[in-house]
């Protein structure tokens, strides 16, 4: 056999080698995968774009070796418009017979339809793989898509044993915001958080599934210091529970479970021993659910409680958000430096805007009920936020340039607040 | 099937190398607890509540969906695996009602009896239950979200043990899943086959039988209301079925196993199980009287052979009455080995059915061909004979009596004119042709009451050519009268006045010229039974008719047998086992309870007949299986358009046609149609078969 040693690991066998999966039954049909969750990456249409014909040769090599005759191709019906390449292709290297492309509208029935008892499924990548190992001098690679805070985001081939932030660095160029990298998560929606400590780690199946994350689906996105990460976990958890098919408790209800406490750390409503029973939920659930999507689900909260606890901590107990971005530990305001008096935002629903043409306008805090419209309106990025320290401002509107600059200085009036009750 | 050992908590178990852990533990009266598994259904593992630790494997698993393994150490308890188990409660009643007492199933509920077993509360997860509407749209099934849980029993019932498959999980607006109705359809237009198979799995509340569908009771019995509402217990979704699938002797052998009158019943049974039919609130009864006419016009007397008849016991005895009861009595007591003679005053057998029940709607023919059989099994009709004493029929030899002499004495109420030569009884006036009573007809006859008998003598003497009007003490719609009876009654041209008590009957030189009548405004009966009236002031009127009939009930005469007992009501007392005060005299029929249907005087003899055999030294065994056995397919499926399938029933020969003969009026469904009806049938007799789930306190080891 040509394949006799190989030691290539498949897309979806968590790093387990393709060898162990052939030799594990007698397939009779081969189902290749063009299949992607398009709001996560188009890893799909970038090997569409540039590998159909290494990807046939995949396929010829896996027909030839275990002698099968069927050949089922999914492709998702977001990468409709390469089904008539793709047969084309195929018919050139296959011929007429023997081969259907199936295009996937409905996942779920997709699903139930491919993984049949003898139906060997692989992903059209690890197809690529495979016809690359037989040059002998193949490093491995593995596309992946950058996303996030980065200078250069996109689709790139990445050798296997590079680390996080070699990544992140030469592909990426870098994170593009003039922040610092708060942390960076591997693996799409299910993927676990790194700290920019662990950047150096490689990105090799082993080691990230160490960190209890997989690499099938190959998004590496980065976020910069500003990210709240209680908010940020919030926004993962409902998303993912969203996801779920539904059968089995832990998976349907604990995600959702787990967005409802950390909402709740947002909105000033967490518990005590909110954390210790996120982490009981994640754990049972790592182990308790049916399937691997409901034993990831949790990973990125999971993860981000026990590097960022801190973070967490602060939201529960003492209702502190330090990025501002949870609006119920942080009040609005409108710079004064910055107002040009334009009354843009002046059209607030709940009238806590005073103002005037050419005056700095003022934000009643009382009134406010922090919708966070005028933030989105302004465009001179005149309203911010505050946190436990109040910034000096007008207490009535005042015609523009006529404030004071001085005693204005945000960053050093909430800096002080922080290292205030670090050392209590 | 080869059998290895297993250990479940230290027990070693034999066990069946294709049944999961659960089944196995399940044999062995362990309990494990449960919820999204049932006996009947496949296992998906979704509750994660039957969790296991297993030796040799890091995580649990779940008892359900692993197979045994030869040598398999499996232990079902442990905190840890409480802890888990738990956790996936508290999960499940975050989203869940929180009161348990509100609900319909409270204390009948697998998720609260597991609340209990394993100890749970919610207080320290956020509450995820967002409320919807309880749906109650439909007439048979209340389904409750809020309390559903999404073990997705019911889906894997309706897709994979019927094979209707139209419930399923989905997701809402906001994403979240849920157990929905295909499309989101009303059940009804999903195609539902309404079969009650997703409510019977249910283990909460959220799957619910509409209050008042089902009686309280033995379930097995309640959940088949038609059979269960049969007097005679005729196994009615049974015959049913053989008539869709087009195997009519083995429907009529169904019909034959509790009845000898299939074809009188056919026509003039009251439908006791059309009333409890599930399927009346959705559109309709299923049409079983018509269906059983149909098949009993089409047997073939198969059953015959399969039928019993016992050796002579040497034992005589007298039944007196031919009716319905009495008859069947004989019918059972002849085939019990016993000598048996019934005694009939009139010169025909049959009681009410040959004379009473007019011909338009049993021909005497019919009844006549029935009681054939009854004669063939060798009951002796001596017809034309009054028994004028119990004591002198002993001395005959008779070794039991049975008093089925009916109610058939017409009562008049005592009101001035009562007595006129143009005013006859109900009875009297119905069997008139029989006794040779010369009856002269009038152009305007009044009716006076508002039961089926006083319908009888209304259609009867219109077919005779009179104007005919019912008068009656009850409102529209209270009569006591079949619906379609009154129906079929206006469209011969009948009137009807309702609520109206009699004053007197007016004359005119003896000659009736009319009903004096009072309105009533309401009416009711005190505690000593005695009828209130109300009566509108200055309603005195006169009704015009020239001939009265009084249809006002009937009591049984009694004169002959004075040394029964009575009751109060004037009827004939006996005890559980149908004897009367008198040593070897039973009674039955209408004579005991008071005029009522035919199918409860069969009822009653099949018991009494049974009792007699015991007195006189029988088993009292009665009971004979004369169909075959009929495999029950689980697997309905879905049937487009079920719900809203029309009923058809028997049809009348038109109003003209009818009028002016006694000719039987109504024509039976055809092979198609009844086929068609029969498939209407919701088959729930289907649910009883599903495993009753056991609670935890039911099992040896918990």
């Amino acid at each position: 056999m040509l394949l006799e040693n190989s030691t290539l690991c498949g897309h979806g066998l968590k790093g387990h080698s393709i060898r162990n999966r052939w030799n594990n039954k007698e397939w009779n049909e081969l189902a290749c995968l063009f299949i992607e969750d398009e709001k996560q990456s188009e890893n799909v249409r970038y090997l569409l774009e540039r590998y159909q014909k290494e990807i046939c040769n995949g396929i010829i090599i896996c027909k030839k070796e275990l002698h099968i005759n069927t050949i089922k191709i999914y492709i998702s019906d977001c990468y409709k418009e390469y089904v008539g390449q793709l047969k084309e292709q195929i018919k050139q290297q296959l011929g007429e017979l023997g081969y259907e492309i199936i295009v996937v509208t409905n996942k779920k029935h997709f699903e139930k339809e491919v993984f049949q008892e003898l139906t060997l499924v692989h992903h059209a990548e690890t197809m690529l793989a495979l016809s690359r190992s037989l040059n002998k001098d193949d490093i491995p690679h593995k596309v992946i898509t950058i996303s996030g805070d980065v200078k250069n985001p996109g689709i790139y081939e990445i050798p296997y044993g590079i680390t996080l932030r070699q990544i992140i660095d030469e592909y990426g160029k870098g994170i593009k915001s003039d922040k610092e990298i708060k942390f960076v998560q591997v693996g799409g929606n299910t993927g676990a958080v790194f700290t920019e400590e662990e950047l150096d780690t490689t990105f090799e199946y082993e080691n990230l599934m160490g960190y209890g994350t997989m690499i099938e689906t190959a998004k590496i996105e980065v976020f910069p210091s500003d990210t709240c990460i209680v908010q940020w976990a919030v926004d993962k958890m409902l998303y993912n529970s969203k996801e779920t098919c539904g059968k089995c408790v832990y998976c349907r209800e604990g995600i959702y479970q787990l967005y409802k406490i950390m909402k709740d750390a947002t909105e000033g409503k967490g518990r005590d021993g909110d954390i210790e029973l996120s982490i009981e939920l994640s754990e049972t659930m790592k182990t308790g659910t049916l399937c691997d999507f409901g034993k990831s689900a949790s990973n990125p909260l999971y993860t981000s409680l026990h590097k960022f606890r801190d973070e967490f901590d602060k939201h529960i107990d003492r209702k502190v958000c330090a990025t501002l971005s949870c609006l119920a530990y942080a009040n609005l305001y409108i710079d004064p430096n910055a107002c040009d008096g334009c009354g843009a935002c002046m059209d607030c629903p709940e009238k806590a805007i005073k103002g005037g043409e050419k005056l700095i306008h003022v934000i009643d805090v009382k009134a406010c009920e922090k919708c966070g419209r005028c933030e989105a309106i302004c465009s001179k990025k005149a309203v911010k936020r505050y946190g436990s320290i109040k910034p000096q401002l007008p207490t009535e509107p005042v015609e523009v340039g006529s404030f004071a600059a001085g005693g204005l200085d945000e960053k050093k009036g909430l800096g002080l607040g922080r290292r205030r009750r670090k050392s209590e | 099937m080869s059998n290895i050992k297993i250990t479940i908590d230290g027990m070693e178990l034999c066990a069946d190398e294709t049944k999961t852990v659960m089944q196995v533990a399940e044999e062995a009266d362990i309990y494990i607890p449960h919820l999204c598994h049932h006996k009947d259904l496949h296992d998906v593992g979704g509750c994660r509540l039957c969790v296991v630790d297993i030796q040799g494997k890091e995580e649990a698993q779940t008892a359900c969906t692993t197979k045994v393994q030869p040598g398999m150490i499996v232990k079902t308890k442990s905190e840890k695996l409480d802890e888990m188990r738990r956790l996936s409660m508290e999960l499940m009643l975050a989203n869940h009602v929180d009161d348990c007492t509100t609900c319909p199933k409270y204390l009948k509920c697998e998720l609260q009896s597991l609340i209990q077993y394993l100890g749970v509360s919610t207080s320290r997860l956020r509450r995820t239950l967002n409320a919807v509407t309880v749906d109650t749209g439909n007439p048979l099934i209340v389904r409750d979200l809020n309390r559903c849980v999404a073990c997705g029993r019911c889906v894997r019932a309706c897709r994979d043990i019927r094979g209707v498959g139209i419930l399923e999980f989905a997701k809402n607006e906001e994403e979240r899943t849920y157990v929905g109705v295909k499309d989101n359809l009303t059940l009804e237009n999903a195609n539902c086959r309404f079969c009650g198979a997703c409510v019977e799995v249910c283990p909460t509340g959220a799957l619910q039988d509409k209050a008042g569908v089902f009686k309280e009771g033995n379930r097995n019995d309640v959940l088949v209301p038609c059979k269960n509402e049969c007097p005679a217990g005729i196994n009615v979704p049974k015959y049913v079925r053989f008539i869709k699938e087009g195997n009519y002797d083995e429907a009529a052998a169904v019909i034959r196993e509790k009845a000898p009158f299939p074809k009188s019943l056919g026509l003039v049974c009251m439908r006791f199980c059309e009333s409890a039919c599930k399927r009346s609130g959705l559109n309709g009864a299923v049409s079983i009287r018509d269906l059983k006419r149909f098949a009993s016009e089409v047997d073939s007397y198969k059953w015959k052979e399969r039928a019993f008849k016992k050796e002579s016991t040497n034992k005589k005895v007298a039944v007196i009455g031919s009716g319905p009861a009495g008859l069947t009595a004989a019918y059972y007591l002849a085939k019990l080995g016993h000598a048996v003679d019934v005694y009939e005053k009139l010169p025909v057998a049959g009681g009410m059915l040959s004379a009473g029940i007019p011909d338009y709607r049993l021909p005497r023919e019919i009844v006549e061909s029935e009681i054939d059989l009854i004669r063939e099994v060798g009951v002796n009709i001596l017809t034309n004979h009054k028994v004028d004493s119990i004591a002198k029929l002993k001395d005959q030899g008779y070794d039991a009596v049975l008093v089925a002499v009916g109610t058939d004495k017409g009562v008049r109420i005592p009101i001035p004119g009562a007595n006129l030569k143009d005013v006859h009884v109900n009875i009297d006036f119905l069997r008139k042709d029989v006794t040779h009573l010369d009856i002269e007809m009038k152009k305007t006859v009044a009716v006076l009451g508002g039961g089926n008998v006083a319908f009888d003598c209304a259609r009867t003497a219109k077919r005779l050519g009179s104007e005919v009007i019912v008068v009656c003490l009850e409102g529209e719609g209270k009569m006591t009268a079949s619906p379609e009876e009154i129906e079929e009654a206006r469209e011969e041209g009948i009137q009807i006045y309702n609520n109206r008590t009699f004053v007197k009957v007016d004359e005119n030189d003896g000659k009736v010229t009319g009903i004096v009548c009072r309105e009533v405004e309401d009416f009711h009966f005190d505690e000593n039974k005695k009828l209130v009236l109300n009566i509108k002031e200055d309603s005195e009127h006169t009704i015009p008719a020239e001939m009265i009939i009084f249809a006002t009930g009937q009591k049984a005469d009694l004169d002959s047998f004075g040394e029964l007992e009575l009751s109060q009501r004037g009827l004939v007392s006996i005890n559980d086992s149908y004897h009367t005060n008198i040593e070897g005299v039973f009674a039955v029929g209408d004579a005991v309870t008071g005029t009522a249907s035919v199918i409860q005087g069969i009822a009653g003899a099949r018991k009494a007949a049974s009792n007699i055999d015991i007195y006189l030294g029988g088993d009292g065994a009665i009971e004979e299986e004369l169909s075959v056995e009929q495999p029950l397919d689980p697997n309905i499926g879905l049937e487009e358009g079920f719900s809203h399938k029309e009923c058809s029933h028997y049809s009348c020969v038109p109003v003209e046609e009818r009028i002016h003969n006694f000719d039987l009026m109504t024509v039976g469904l055809d092979q198609e149609s009844a086929k068609c009806e029969a498939s209407r049938c919701l088959q729930c007799d289907l649910r009883p078969k599903l495993t009753k789930m056991k609670f935890w306190t039911e099992y040896k080891v918990k």
